[in-house]
């Protein structure tokens, strides 16, 4: 190994490299200590912001983004330019100011244009599959993997005998 | 003339592949160095009889012989030289005709680099399958759906419509395709070695070595596939989006995940001995899953903009990935007891524990995407119904994985081999820490607070700065040397993953979209952006007609999105103009045409911070250069860092090479 990457402790005195280590311990946590807390401020008042009432805009495009632009391929009736999604998002939007919710929006344009307009697909029946069986697998995986490691606990080492002290120190000191 | 040069070039393609496979396994069974010596011959016939058939090709449609079904379907008196030649890929049969080509090269380049190894079983077990991979393509060619060079029925006719008008609207298409199939294809040869390692029963590390670049390579074109692929999307389609999470979207990022996971994976096989099966297992999935893909793209089961023309090619190449997956799994199954492996991992705090928590979300991310991609087709048939699993499906599941993602991307950097301990890593990661959380708080008081997006920008600092900080460190040691090799090379990869993170998280929760109905003379304001409509003007291209719409976006010059109308009747497609900067893109589109004297509609996108998606892939295109760079030998028997009390020993820079 080279030279070190990180300055080397100078040889001291055990007990004061160790009061050292201790206070640079101790500085180590309060500044990981103050992150954390400037972290949780910054998010918690993040969450609380982003609560915000949408404006109609917002609201429409919340919507048009989950239904399919009825002339196209592969393109949401929020991102397209063609005719036909400009005139769903009119309908969400006339919808929207007489007061109907995203659920009842939702159902006329899947009675209107067919199941295959909305995007996202409904979380029960059939199709409620394809959103618990990656859960149900990620939680398979998770399991097996815990299984994994408590397999492979570590076996304990045994302590090192003099000579293998001695020369693990002539390693450190390089 | 084009005709027979390209069908008996494809059959001599098919006869040496086919002999090539004869004389090697002829030479295994029975021991023979001579046959062995010759097998590799076979390559660089395949190469001939693909390069002789694209030569075909091509001279056809330069030519413009339309006796060709392929060049009267794909061709045009009008059509542009460059689109003539990037007509070879712009559909079903050519394509496959490239993607030959491609796999013929990479297997002559195989038989190069061994040559010197020709009598060793590994690599002639995998240049024959390689081989029987290249048959089976060259077989396709000849089916008749799949067959480039198929004559018209009757008299030739005199002009052709010319290339879907998408492709020929822009020069990525040559590009785009090319970098993608070097990818797909070019994970031919790790799995050749891995099928080569299962049968001559030399599981161990080796064939992870000779392959690990081959690998780098495939991976690193792929990469750069996918996001010449978002840029054609962004620059073409006229939507201001990037990735629709349409399903041949999808099946090209399938590949890339478990790739991804596997170069990440290999590196505990290498170093603990640990997850063999899981490594062939990688392998065999990423090749799959190529063909995966090409089924999807071709049989005419999705559609999709990218989807070929539905053909009876699909059953074939299904059959062929039916016969992938049932060869390698029954392998991987009869070695079973030589792939077990003793090691162990000692704590789930550390870089292999790392490791796997990357695989589980890689594999996690690949399973929610295979199963979207498929679940309308098995919901059709179980269900006899229809649903659609679109981007909501694909955002909702993928955020939490991608941002899981990150956060190992963010920590594992700085943890040790075999057990890290808590100290260590509070100290490594004190800075990296620091530029997140300032991250974090720095989006939130300028007011954006999407929960998301700051997660993924406090995330994205933190695996800048920790893949920076394990750079300078190596720098340090090495100076200039300590930026190549696998580890820092894919720090670089970090890097570039932490740009394009921030990119999409931006662009997709600060992005404005809308639709400006405008007068001539009329001046709209949108996001704080002025635009004056000024008229419209036609121009006349060889290969089409352009309505042009003239506006004057914040009184600078005037931009033009445009309506295309190309001959044949096709659809007209629209031209967006894109004013792109470092902060922010402004993407303009002509979505309806004046009508009498009545209003034109523009559309506008102004999202933030666009620019920087292609930057961060060409860095990690540039990472993955450097990583595939020879770096110092290891030494085979690096041992790991020190278990537990790793504080007290200086930190390898170079975490892998620890040793040297």
């Amino acid at each position: 190994m080279g030279e070190t990457a990180e300055p080397a402790v100078a040889p001291v005195a055990p007990v004061a490299r160790l009061a050292r280590r201790g206070a640079r311990r101790w500085r180590l946590g309060l500044v990981w200590l103050a992150m954390l807390v400037a972290l949780g401020a910054a998010l918690g008042y993040d969450a609380f912001a982003s609560h915000r009432p949408q404006s109609l805009d917002q609201q429409v495009a919340a919507i048009a983004n989950q239904v399919r632009c009825p002339s196209c391929e592969d393109e949401t009736a929020a991102m397209s330019g063609t005719q036909t999604a400009a005139a769903v998002r009119a309908t969400i939007r006339q919808r929207l100011l007489a007061g109907q919710r995203q659920a009842q929006i939702e159902a006329y344009l899947e009675s209107r244009y067919g199941p295959g307009i909305l995007l996202r697909p409904p979380a029960g029946g059939l199709s409620g599959l394809v959103w618990v069986l990656p859960v149900a697998a990620a939680v398979a995986a998770l399991a097996g993997l815990a299984v994994a490691f408590r397999r492979w606990r570590p076996t304990t080492a045994a302590p090192l005998n003099d000579e293998e002290r001695a020369l693990l120190d002539q390693a450190r000191r390089g | 003339m084009n005709a027979a040069v390209g069908h008996s070039a494809v059959l001599l393609g098919l006869v040496g592949a086919l002999v090539g496979i004869a004389v090697l396994g002829w030479g295994l069974a029975r021991g023979k160095p001579g046959l062995l010596r010759a097998g590799q011959s076979y390559p660089w016939l395949v190469l001939l009889a693909a390069a002789a058939a694209v030569g075909a090709m091509e001279h056809a449609l330069v030519t413009r012989d339309f006796s060709l079904a392929y060049v009267a379907q794909n061709d045009g008196l009008g059509t542009p030289l460059l689109f003539r030649i990037t007509g070879m890929w712009s559909a079903l049969q050519g394509s496959l005709l490239l993607w030959t080509l491609i796999l013929a090269g990479y297997l002559a380049a195989v038989a190069w680099h061994f040559r010197r190894r020709a009598t060793d079983p590994l690599v002639a077990w995998a240049t024959l399958v390689g081989l029987a991979v290249a048959a089976f393509f060259f077989g396709l060619l000849l089916v008749g759906a799949a067959d480039p060079f198929r004559t018209v029925v009757g008299a030739a006719p005199t002009n052709g419509p010319g290339p879907n008008p998408l492709l020929q609207d822009n020069p990525l298409v040559a590009f785009h395709p090319p970098m993608l199939y070097l990818g797909f294809v070019g994970f031919t040869v790790p799995f050749m070695f891995a099928v080569a390692a299962l049968v001559t029963g030399r599981v161990g590390e080796g064939w992870l070595v000779e392959t690990r670049r081959w690998t780098l390579f495939a991976w690193g074109f792929l990469t750069l596939g996918l996001v010449l692929g978002m840029f054609w999307s962004y620059e073409v389609l006229g939507w201001g989006g990037y990735w629709s999470w349409d399903p041949v979207e999808n099946a090209a990022l399938l590949p890339w995940l478990t790739g991804t996971a596997f170069l990440h994976s290999v590196m505990v096989q290498e170093r603990r001995g640990m997850l063999r099966v899981w490594n062939l297992s990688l392998v065999l999935a990423t090749f799959a899953l190529t063909i995966f893909g090409t089924f999807l793209t071709r049989s005419g089961v999705l559609v999709s903009v990218h989807s070929f023309s539905t053909s009876s090619v699909g059953p074939v190449i299904l059959a062929f990935f039916g016969a992938v997956l049932l060869i390698g799994v029954g392998l991987i199954v009869w070695r079973g007891e030589q792939l077990r492996s003793p090691g162990s991992i000692d704590s789930p705090l550390s870089r292999e524990g790392a490791f796997l928590a990357n695989n589980l979300a890689f594999g996690a991310f690949a399973f929610v995407i295979l199963l979207g991609t498929v679940f309308p087709l098995l919901f059709e048939v179980l269900h006899h119904a229809t649903v659609s699993v679109g981007a909501p499906y694909f955002d909702t599941m993928t955020a939490p994985l991608a941002l899981t993602l990150l956060f190992l991307m963010a920590v594992a950097p700085a943890l040790p081999w075999r057990k890290a301990s808590a100290s260590v890593l509070l100290h490594r990661l004190r800075w990296p820490a620091a530029a997140g959380v300032a991250a974090v708080v720095a989006t939130s008081a300028s007011g954006l607070h999407d929960v998301t997006a700051v997660a993924a920008f406090g995330l994205g600092a933190v695996v800048a700065v920790s893949a920076l900080r394990q750079l300078a460190l190596s720098f340090r040691q090495r100076g200039f040397r300590g930026l190549v090799g696998r580890v820092n090379g894919g720090m670089v990869v970090h890097l570039g993953v932490a740009i394009m993170a921030v990119a999409f998280a931006a662009s997709a929760a600060y992005g404005q979209r809308g639709q400006l109905s405008l007068r001539p003379g009329q001046t709209a304001r949108f996001d704080g952006h002025t635009i004056t409509y000024l008229g419209t003007r036609t121009r006349s291209y060889p290969n089409r007609r352009a309505l042009e719409a003239e506006l004057r976006l914040d009184g600078g010059p005037v931009v033009s999105p445009a309506i295309s109308v190309f001959s044949f009747g096709y659809e007209g497609i629209g031209t967006p103009a894109i004013d792109s900067g470092l902060t922010q893109d402004v993407y303009l589109t002509l979505d309806s045409s004046p009508v009498g004297h009545g209003p034109t509609v523009i559309g506008v996108v102004v999202q933030p911070l666009i620019a920087w998606l292609w930057i961060g892939g060409g860095v990690m295109g540039l990472g993955a250069a450097l990583a595939a760079f020879p770096g110092r030998r290891r030494r085979p028997t690096a041992p790991a860092s020190a278990p537990g009390g790793a504080d007290a020993l200086p930190e390898p820079a170079l975490a892998v090479t620890g040793a040297d």
